[in-house]
């Protein structure tokens, strides 16, 4: 058990970024951000013992974070206020990076939950056979949805 | 494959992406909440442990009433060792009450270390009054078996038990550190979230 833990912890803390970016991209403000980063957390807790390695980790990882956002935001879950997941705040930072980031930011939380979880992927370089694998689509259909989205990115830029 | 969009803008998003990585890889986790989630799992354990020990002692009394005056051991001997059991039950039961396990999912902590860190005592006191006990009530139970008659039912009567108190006691001493070595790290993860 303490092995597991302390394997869950190594996980969590190499792929953290990966994670708190999916809840950023789903969440309104940082309170909502906090309490998907730990229901996803929870849920890759619940999942860890069972995780068979029959997907890469990393895909394993994606898959969760994505189903925990987007079910969440569909029932619009109501949550309890809850401490701070990560010590940062990128709805309130005023850095540079922090500008460039909302920027990103703006875009992509414009778009609907399911293709935001497809553009999130596609930025990160996967192919459209990782991607359908992560979001639960076929390759070809995922093709599709990204030339629709790609087209209302580009809408977005030209308003 | 980037036509709609142009070529400068997915590596302006791209850049985004990295800015943003970058940002949260400097940063530290603090998750209270999957802590206070995993302190909830090791007390629950540790409460699920007591109720099946208490119910394990309940049936035990009318067994072992049954099956001693089978053997024709002494009224005394079997009152007593029945009245252990149920102090043993009523004990687990009242020195588990100062812990609930929900309470570490929203309660305070200091309060709820203050429960586990009596139960570890309870139990240990218990583990003292316990074993000086059975030494006592072996030695009773073997002067019974002694003033018997031998035959072979008596004999496996008396290996049988003698197998069962060993493998109480083994099973006991190693629930009881299994026990309080859970407990130690829920008083350790409290410490840590309340520093």
């Amino acid at each position: 058990m303490e092995t597991l833990q302390t394997e869950f912890a190594q996980m969590v803390g190499k792929h953290k970024s990966t994670i708190y970016t999916v809840c950023f991209m789903f969440s309104k403000d940082s309170d909502e951000v906090n309490d998907l980063f730990q229901e996803v957390l929870i849920n890759l807790w619940k999942g860890f013992g069972s995780y068979q390695g029959r997907s890469s980790l990393s895909t394993w990882i994606w898959k969760v974070s994505f189903n925990t956002c987007i079910s969440l935001e569909r029932k619009r879950r109501k949550f309890d206020t809850v401490p701070l997941t990560m010590d940062i705040d990128l709805f309130e930072d005023k850095d540079e990076d922090s500008k460039q980031i909302r920027r990103l930011y703006d875009r992509i939380h414009r778009l609907p939950p399911f293709d935001r979880a497809i553009v999130m992927l596609w930025l990160e370089n996967l192919s459209y056979e990782e991607i359908g694998e992560i979001v639960g689509i076929s390759a070809k259909n995922v093709s599709v949805r990204l030339f629709r989205i790609k087209e209302e990115l580009r809408k977005m830029s030209n308003k | 494959m980037d036509a709609n969009v142009g070529i400068n803008e997915l590596e302006e998003m791209r850049q985004q992406v990295s800015l943003l990585k970058g940002k949260l890889e400097k940063e530290q986790i603090i998750n209270e909440k999957l802590i206070r989630r995993s302190m909830y799992g090791k007390v629950s354990k540790v409460k699920r442990k007591s109720m099946i020990l208490c119910t394990v002692g309940l049936l035990n009394i009318p067994c072992s009433f049954y099956v001693f005056s089978k053997f024709g051991l002494s009224f005394a001997f079997s009152a007593v060792t029945a009245l252990f059991l149920l102090v043993a039950v009523i004990y687990t039961m009242w020195s588990g009450n100062s812990v609930r396990a929900d309470y570490l999912l929203d309660k305070d902590l200091l309060e709820q270390s203050r429960g586990i860190a009596l139960l570890k005592r309870r139990n240990f006191l218990w583990l003292r009054f316990g074993i000086p006990f059975i030494c006592i009530w072996a030695g009773w139970f073997a002067t019974e078996l002694a003033m018997k008659e031998w035959n072979e039912v008596t004999m496996g009567f008396v290996s049988g038990s003698f197998v069962g108190l060993v493998a109480g006691l083994i099973l006991g001493i190693q629930n009881y550190r299994k026990t309080q070595r859970r407990l130690d790290e829920v008083l350790q993860q409290i410490e840590e979230l309340t520093r």
